[in-house]
């Protein structure tokens, strides 16, 4: 039996999908409930999609793990994809023109994106910005065109977001799902939990809070009660992240834009404020088994929309499952799979965790 | 004659809360500063009977036009950026409500007057375009809760905000805590 990681011979969309993210999660204990999607892939870099479970071994640390759940390629992969509507990731405000071109974009990459998906692939689409709201309920690719209404999925209905929310509903929405699992959220990741507070006086005067910057324990609270839920679903989250070095900035009382170093007396806040929004989506990745798609622009955000079933290797893949209990011991375990047949190639979509 | 069945202990325990509530006057102005810029909060406290009022200031910069007076704020010729912090962004005044003070734990509440968004300044005013946060007057209240243990000439605060049920423009549950010394 013959193991190989990503070597170059694997096709390079795999090679991109299958790369673990490896960023250190935050503190947390408990089972470790771990999904792993592998590719079996001949000489040639081809998938052979007729393996049974017994065909796998999974280790960790060397140890074998007993496979819990097992889902083949032909059971369909059940997608739940989750746009932000919110619009703090376009450059110019919140509405106008741009606005719409570039959700005229992201529909074209949709539409790609479903026509790509097999009859038994199953899709629901959200929506969110302060609260989650169902775009298209979880169907079949089989039947009528799935459709979106783009005045659906672009309009904002709320100035603030929240992530951590709608991951947490995210989890729950695959009760009776059967096959691989994925959520996929485009999103700039800016929950309203980590932008500085912004208070008026009864004379509505509005000073940001000079507190902010400082350790804020009610956030992280909540920030691992979400990393909770995703480890404990066993579901791999997607992100697609526009622009996540968008300058911080807010229109002030006087129409200006103001970078957030521009009305702090602390230099260091907005450089802070990008780097917890860019930790936080790591986090939810890493301990999910997914991965973070950072996206430099408007044209990388459609190709890598449309070309996101192939990344994933989307009915290419065998969904493993297994749990391990052992203790929090904020260690990086390595994940192992191997196949009986030698001459295939197990590419894995995570070759570990850290057990926090 | 029932008093006289109360345990020694609780009437001792009784004695001391009310000796430490005395103790514990922190009438007089406190201040919360960041060393790396000019972020403060001032409260300004007065106590009465167990009960709490006064002020809280907050401000992002220091403005004092003339560097012996006895403003907080003052305007510094070395620091460009921080004088137009200080010009553009004031420090802001907020009234503190359900003042308590009990041995040496002290507990106040700081309303904020949160927004809607655009008030006409060019879009969306006060709404952060970086991160979708809050706009200017005319939405709901946000309530800040304070609680500090003293000690001495310092108080350790912890600030919470939670969401409010039915209300809008905050996400999460907040907490945050810092220390204001006593200012002489």
């Amino acid at each position: 039996m013959r193991i190989l990681k990503y070597c170059a011979a694997i096709p390079v969309f795999v090679c991109a999908a299958l790369l673990a993210s490896a960023q250190p999660p935050s503190q947390n204990a408990g089972r470790f409930r771990i999904s792993i999607a592998v590719a079996a892939l001949n000489r040639a870099g081809v998938p052979d999609t007729s393996l049974k479970q017994s065909d796998f071994k999974v280790t960790e640390d060397g140890v074998v793990q007993q496979i819990t759940g097992f889902a083949p390629p032909d059971a369909g992969s059940n997608i739940l994809l989750i746009l932000d509507h919110n619009n703090t990731w376009l450059d110019d405000a919140v509405s106008g023109r741009a606005a719409m071109d570039a959700w005229q974009k992201i529909q074209i990459a949709l539409s790609n994106f479903v026509r790509q998906l097999q009859p038994q692939d199953r899709i629901s689409v959200a929506t969110f910005d302060d609260k989650v709201q169902l775009a298209l309920p979880w169907r079949t690719h089989k039947g009528p065109p799935v459709t979106l209404s783009l005045k659906v999925i672009s309009s904002r209905q709320s100035a603030i977001k929240d992530l951590y929310g709608t991951i947490q509903w995210a989890t729950r929405q695959f009760d009776s799902a059967k096959g691989r699992k994925l959520i996929v959220i485009f999103t700039d990741g800016r929950d309203a939990r980590l932008a500085p507070q912004w208070f008026a006086s009864e004379d509505y005067h509005e000073i940001l809070d000079p507190l902010a910057g400082l350790p804020d324990t009610g956030e992280a609270a909540e920030l691992q009660s979400g990393l909770s839920a995703v480890r404990n679903s066993g579901i791999p989250i997607y992100f697609l992240t526009p622009f996540p070095d968008k300058s911080a900035t807010f229109a002030g009382p006087t129409g200006w834009d103001y970078h957030l170093n521009g009305i702090s007396g602390n230099s260091a806040l907005a450089a802070q404020y990008l780097a917890k929004v860019r930790s936080r989506l790591e986090q939810f990745a890493e301990v999910s088994g997914g991965r973070v798609f950072y996206l430099t622009g408007p044209e990388s955000t459609t190709s890598t929309l449309s070309q996101l079933p192939a990344t994933l290797a989307l009915n290419q893949s065998y969904d493993l499952e297994y749990t391990s209990s052992r203790p929090a011991d904020n260690q990086f375990h390595r994940i192992e799979v191997r196949i009986r047949d030698g001459e295939l190639t197990a590419a894995q979509s995570r070759t570990g965790y850290y057990a926090k | 004659m029932k008093l006289c069945k109360l345990p020694v202990a609780a009437l001792l325990f009784l004695l001391m809360e009310s000796l430490s509530a005395q103790q514990s006057d922190v009438s007089g102005k406190w201040k919360w500063e960041d060393a790396s810029g000019g972020q403060s909060i001032v409260l300004e406290l007065k106590s009465a009977g167990g009960g709490i009022s006064g002020t809280i200031t907050m401000a992002q910069a220091a403005l004092k036009l003339d560097a012996d007076a006895k403003s907080d704020y003052y305007l510094n010729p070395e620091n460009a950026t921080n004088n137009m912090r200080a010009l553009f962004f004031p420090p802001v005044t907020f009234r503190i409500t359900d003042g308590k003070i009990t041995g040496n734990t002290i507990s106040f509440t700081q309303v904020s007057h949160n927004a809607a968004q655009g008030n006409g300044f060019g879009g969306a005013p006060g709404v952060f375009g970086g991160f979708g946060q809050r706009g200017p007057a005319g939405g709901g209240m946000e309530k800040l809760f304070y609680t500090g243990k003293i000690d001495g000439d310092t108080i350790q605060f912890t600030r919470e905000s939670r969401p409010n049920p039915g209300g809008h423009l905050v996400v999460g549950t907040h907490a945050v805590t810092f220390s204001v010394t006593r200012v002489r």
